[in-house]
């Protein structure tokens, strides 16, 4: 049983009774963390942007459902990772959906690009960039069990219990090997640029 | 345990998932080699500091919104409901609308019975054609039929017979 003092089952209870302000701070909480799962599992912003509202728009259909048996982020990423699962076996149904096809108004650009906002200096945001690429192509390379895994234990702080529960309820070993998979498999990858320390000055 | 015990269980982890056992050995290794500790470091440093992915600014006001919108459309249909109902009961033209309700619930009938007749019908036919497709098979069935048929439409009783009987 989840702690009932816990701040997001606070707020998921009020959104329960139907308050929308509650909702809309929760949103504003978490719209960061389901977008930055949901994006990396699809890679196409728009239709990551779509998939994040429909997680809240599902969360507030189905609020008085809710039980708080486990943490709300729990609950949250699970409905998120399920969308984006949904989606990704639409696009392997209905290939040509996919929006990973150059921009038709750019020669071979990718149609949506992941915008960074810190650009301090120009050499030094040009490496960045080229490493976050890196990182983000290692990321998106890796089966989706270790890449949510992974993003999970990132962005929200998730406790392996809670990434166990988002997984299928798998068990805690599974994911600590799944874990230590991921970030292996990420090590193997990104070689040459944990060997260079550049990531260390930023 | 040397660098081949961890060389083999990291190419082992690069193929399956490890047992606990395995785990708690790796972790063990990992802690008498600092080069590759500061590795898994800097990839868990690297995966903190990729950058956010931006979200629209008008993302939660669109939320809302749709929200919004939809509580009081919600509310708007059950007020309709309730209204329409009401005068269903009440409006000076009531004797119209229960006519009409009414006209509409024997339409519907009628057309539920002319629907379940065709498909008797189709029933009807399908086994007629079932029957007339094993006739044509097999004709000695007919000769069957046939004795059948004069046994029932046999002599009429024979009344000396029957009054000896009684």
């Amino acid at each position: 049983m989840a702690d009932k003092n816990d701040p997001d089952i606070a707020l998921m209870l009020r959104v329960k009774e139907g308050d929308l302000s509650a909702f809309e701070v929760l949103v504003d909480k978490f719209k960061q963390p389901v977008m930055n799962l949901v994006y990396r599992l699809i890679h196409d912003l728009d239709e990551a942007e779509d998939i994040a509202q429909n997680v809240f728009i599902q969360i507030w259909k189905t609020r008085e459902r809710y039980e708080p048996n486990s943490k709300f982020t729990t609950w949250l990423f699970t409905i998120a990772r399920n969308m984006g699962l949904n989606e990704i076996r639409r696009r392997t149904r209905h290939p040509a959906d996919s929006l990973d096809e150059p921009h038709p108004e750019s020669d071979n650009q990718p149609r949506h690009v992941v915008e960074d906002f810190t650009s301090p200096i120009p050499v030094e945001a040009a490496l960045s960039d080229e490493l976050h690429a890196r990182v983000e192509e290692a990321i998106r390379d890796l089966p989706e069990k270790q890449r949510t895994a992974l993003l999970l234990c990132r962005d929200g702080g998730v406790s392996y219990e809670e990434i166990a529960e988002v997984l299928g309820g798998i068990s805690l070993t599974a994911v600590k090997s799944i874990i230590f998979r991921g970030r292996a498999i990420l090590k193997a990858r990104l070689k040459p640029y944990l060997k260079s320390g550049d990531w260390y000055k930023k | 345990m040397s660098q081949s015990d961890y060389n083999k269980l990291l190419q082992t982890v690069l193929e399956r998932d490890l047992s606990e056992k395995e785990l708690s050995e790796v972790y063990d290794l990992l802690d008498q080699m600092p080069t590759e500790l500061a590795d898994f470091e800097a990839v868990d440093q690297l995966l903190s500091k990729l950058p956010d992915v931006s979200v629209s600014t008008n993302f939660t006001s669109r939320l809302i919104n749709e929200v919004s919108s939809n509580i009081k459309a919600r509310e708007g249909l059950s007020q309709n409901f309730g209204l329409w109902w009401q005068r269903f009961f009440t409006s000076r033209y009531r004797t119209i609308h229960w006519a009409g309700a009414a006209s509409l619930l024997l339409f519907i009938g009628i057309s539920g019975y002319q629907l379940r007749l065709s498909q008797d019908r189709i029933d009807m036919a399908e086994s007629l054609q079932a029957v007339a497709g094993l006739a044509e098979i097999t004709p000695g069935l007919l000769s069957d039929f046939e004795m059948i048929n004069v046994i029932s439409h046999s002599d009429p009783v024979d009344e000396e017979l029957w009054a000896a009987l009684k």
